[in-house]
C-alpha cells in the first residue's frame, strides 16, 4: 500500500516547498510521463498541471523511464512506481459553478522498494508539511496559511478532481462558503 | 538476538536486516518466520507439536483486522476471541468454553491481526512490541537511520528527539502511545505509522463483522512424523463470511489469492501490480482519494484514475473475485460510491493472480455494475 500526503497549496507555497525539498536533499523534479526515457529536470515544476516525479538522487543515483507499449493513447514513457521516487500532483486553480476553487494536490509513493531511505525521505516531507501547514477536515487536507486566507475570501477547496454538480457536492461547497462567511 | 526471560524459560528472538523477526526460540522449540518479497509474513514453521482445532482453519476478522472467530472448513466456529479496546483479550464468566472462548486454537494472530507472543503477552508490531495490558508500546518510536547527502556526505536528515512527533500536535508527543490513543479507529501497520492521511489505515467505524479467510491451512500439516507444525498464511483477503467454502480453500492452496489485504487497506503485491498496469495503460494515477459525500464511507481510494484538466475521465477498481467468481459486495459498494462522487463508472480490473485462476476455468468474471451495489453497510476501505 502506498502512502500519501494530501494538501492544498498556492503557487508561492509550491515554490517554498520545492525550496525545502532541494535544500535538504538532492531532489530533481521531472515529468512522470513523457515521450522519452531520458530524464530531464523541470525548470519550473510548480507550473506543471500534471503529476510530476520527485527523484531523490541520494536514494536513487540513476533513473530512466519505462516504456509503456499498450497504453490507451499510444506508447509513452513513464517513471515506474516501483522505484523509490515520489509522485507530486500539484494543486490547480479552477472554478466550480462560478466559484473560484483549488484542487487538492498530493505527494504519493508506492513504497514497493522496501527502501528505508525512501520511507525516511517521505517521513521528512510529511513532517515538514504537518509543521508548516494546517490540517482541515472537509476535505481532509493540509493547507497553507496562504490557502486559508484565500479560502476566507470565498475560495473553496476541492478534492483532486472537479466533482459533478450534484446536490451532495453543492452542500459540500456551500458548507465551506458558510464557514468563510461568503455564502451566496 | 534478543533474549527475554519470563517465568523460568528464556525466549530468544532474532531479526533480519529489515527488522523482521525471523526466528523465535522458546523452551527448546523454534519457530521460523518466512516473509514474502514485499516483506509480509508468508509462513511459519515450528518444531513444536500442536493439535489444531481444524485441518484448515479460517479466521474471521473485525473492522480492525483482529481475529474474532476461527472456523473449520465446514464453517463451524471452533474458537472465538473478544477484546478490550486496547487489545487485551476479554474473558468473562459468560464467555464460556462451550461457546468457543478460551480455546487453545493455536492462532497467534490476535489484536489487529498482529502476532501475540504467548511467552510475553506482547503483540509484535514489526518496529516495536505493543502491550495490550498497558495500552502502549513497550519502546519509543524512534528513527534509527537516515541517508547521506550525495555531495556533502553528511546526514541529510537529522532525526532529533521526536522524529515522529509534531510539536503542534500533543497526541504525537508521547513516543509510547498507540494510534493517537484511538485504538477503535486506527491501526498501526508497522509500529511507526498512525497518521491516516499518510497511512490510509483509518476505519469507518466499529460493528459488523467481516470474514477474513486467512491462510490456506492454518495447522494444515500438523502432527506429522517429526511433530512439526506448519502454519501457512497465504491470504488475508477480506470477503463476506458467508462466501467462504471449499472453493476458497482451493483458491488459497493454489495461490490464486496470493498477496493479502485486510479491511481498510489496499491489496498487496498482485493487487498493486494490477493497479500499476491499469494506471500505466490509462496514463493515470494510482490510489486516488475520492471523497464520497453520498457514499457509505466518507471517502474511497480508486485503485487507478485518470484526471484530465481536473475532470475524472477513467477509474479502474481492482478486485479479487469471490470463490463463486462474483464481485465482493464491498467492491460493488465502493464502485457505486465512486460513481456517485465522480460521475464516472469504474471499470473492473482483476488482480493478477486471480486472472491466472480464472484462466484455468475456475472462475468467471462479471463486470462491476454500480446499480447492483448492496445498500447494506460495509466496513473496510477500498
Amino acid at each position: 500500500m502506498g502512502r500519501q500526503i494530501l494538501f492544498h497549496m498556492l503557487p508561492a507555497d509550491c515554490t517554498a516547498f520545492f525550496q525545502f525539498l532541494t535544500t535538504h536533499d538532492h531532489v530533481i523534479a521531472t515529468a512522470r510521463d513523457a515521450d522519452a526515457s531520458r530524464v530531464e529536470a523541470l525548470d519550473k515544476p510548480c507550473e506543471s498541471k500534471k503529476p510530476i516525479c520527485l527523484w531523490n538522487r541520494s536514494i536513487l543515483p540513476s533513473m530512466m523511464r519505462l516504456y509503456i507499449a499498450n497504453a490507451d493513447d499510444g506508447p509513452y514513457y513513464r517513471v515506474d512506481d516501483s522505484l523509490p521516487v515520489l509522485e507530486f500532483s500539484p494543486s490547480i486553480f479552477t472554478e466550480w459553478e462560478g466559484v473560484p476553487a483549488l484542487l487538492q494536490g498530493r505527494i504519493w509513493g508506492a513504497f514497493e522498494s522496501q527502501d528505508d531511505r525512501h520511507r525516511a525521505w517521505f517521513e521528512s516531507i510529511r513532517r515538514w508539511i504537518r509543521k508548516t501547514y494546517i490540517k482541515t477536515d472537509a476535505p481532509e487536507s493540509y493547507i497553507s496559511l496562504a490557502v486559508q486566507e484565500w479560502r476566507n475570501t470565498g475560495g473553496v477547496l476541492l478534492p483532486m478532481f472537479i466533482p459533478p454538480a450534484t446536490d451532495a457536492w453543492k452542500k459540500f461547497v456551500q458548507a465551506q462558503l458558510v464557514s468563510s462567511g461568503k455564502s451566496q | 538476538m534478543c533474549p527475554v526471560q519470563t517465568t523460568g524459560a528464556a525466549t530468544t528472538y532474532s531479526y533480519d536486516g529489515d527488522g523482521h523477526r525471523v526466528t523465535k526460540t522458546t523452551g527448546g522449540n523454534t519457530t521460523l518466520y518466512i516473509y514474502s518479497g514485499a516483506g509480509e509474513l508468508a509462513a511459519e514453521y515450528s518444531t513444536q507439536a500442536q493439535t489444531p482445532l481444524c485441518n484448515t482453519c479460517f479466521l474471521a476478522v473485525d473492522h480492525l483486522g483482529s481475529t474474532r472467530m476461527v472456523m473449520d472448513e465446514s464453517g463451524a466456529v471452533k474458537a472465538r476471541h473478544d477484546y478490550f479496546p486496547w487489545g487485551e483479550e476479554l474473558l468473562t464468566a459468560s464467555r464460556t468454553g462451550a461457546l468457543g472462548y478460551q480455546a487453545n486454537d493455536g492462532v497467534s494472530q490476535k489484536f489487529t491481526g498482529k502476532e501475540r507472543d504467548g511467552e510475553t503477552g506482547l503483540d509484535y508490531f514489526e518496529a516495536r512490541y505493543f502491550s495490550s495490558a498497558q495500552g502502549r508500546f513497550t519502546s519509543p518510536d524512534e528513527f534509527k537511520g537516515g541517508f547521506l547527502d550525495a555531495f556533502s556526505g553528511q546526514a541529510a536528515f537529522q532525526a532529533g528527539p521526536l522524529p515522529y512527533a509534531d510539536i503542534s500536535d500533543p497526541q504525537t508527543l508521547n513516543k509510547y502511545s498507540y494510534v493517537r490513543n484511538n485504538p477503535l479507529r486506527y491501526t498501526d501497520p508497522d509500529g511507526h505509522c498512525f497518521d491516516p492521511s499518510s497511512c490510509g489505515v483509518e476505519f469507518a467505524g466499529a460493528g459488523s463483522l467481516l470474514g477474513g479467510p486467512i491462510g490456506g491451512g492454518i495447522g494444515a500439516v500438523v502432527g506429522v512424523a517429526t511433530g512439526a507444525t506448519i502454519v501457512y498464511f497465504g491470504v488475508k483477503a477480506v470477503q463476506a463470511v458467508q462466501a467462504e467454502n471449499t472453493s476458497e480453500a482451493e483458491q488459497n492452496a493454489t495461490g490464486a489469492s496470493a498477496g493479502s489485504s485486510r479491511p481498510g487497506t489496499l491489496g498487496k503485491p498482485d493487487h498493486q501490480q494490477t493497479a500499476n498496469e491499469e494506471a500505466q495503460k490509462m496514463g493515470g494515477t494510482r490510489e486516488v482519494t475520492i471523497p464520497t459525500p453520498e457514499g457509505q464511507k466518507g471517502s474511497r481510494r480508486a485503485d487507478a484514475a485518470k484526471v484530465e484538466n481536473g475532470k475524472v475521465t477513467q477509474v479502474t477498481q481492482v478486485y479479487r473475485p469471490t470463490p463463486a467468481g462474483n464481485i465482493p459486495k464491498r467492491e460493488k459498494q465502493a464502485a457505486a460510491d465512486i460513481e456517485k462522487a465522480t460521475g464516472v463508472k469504474p471499470k473492473n480490473g482483476v488482480c493478477a493472480a486471480c486472472k491466472a485462476a480464472m484462466h484455468d476455468g475456475r472462475h468467471h468474471l462479471p463486470m462491476i455494475d454500480a446499480s447492483e451495489a448492496s445498500p447494506e453497510r460495509v466496513k473496510g476501505g477500498q
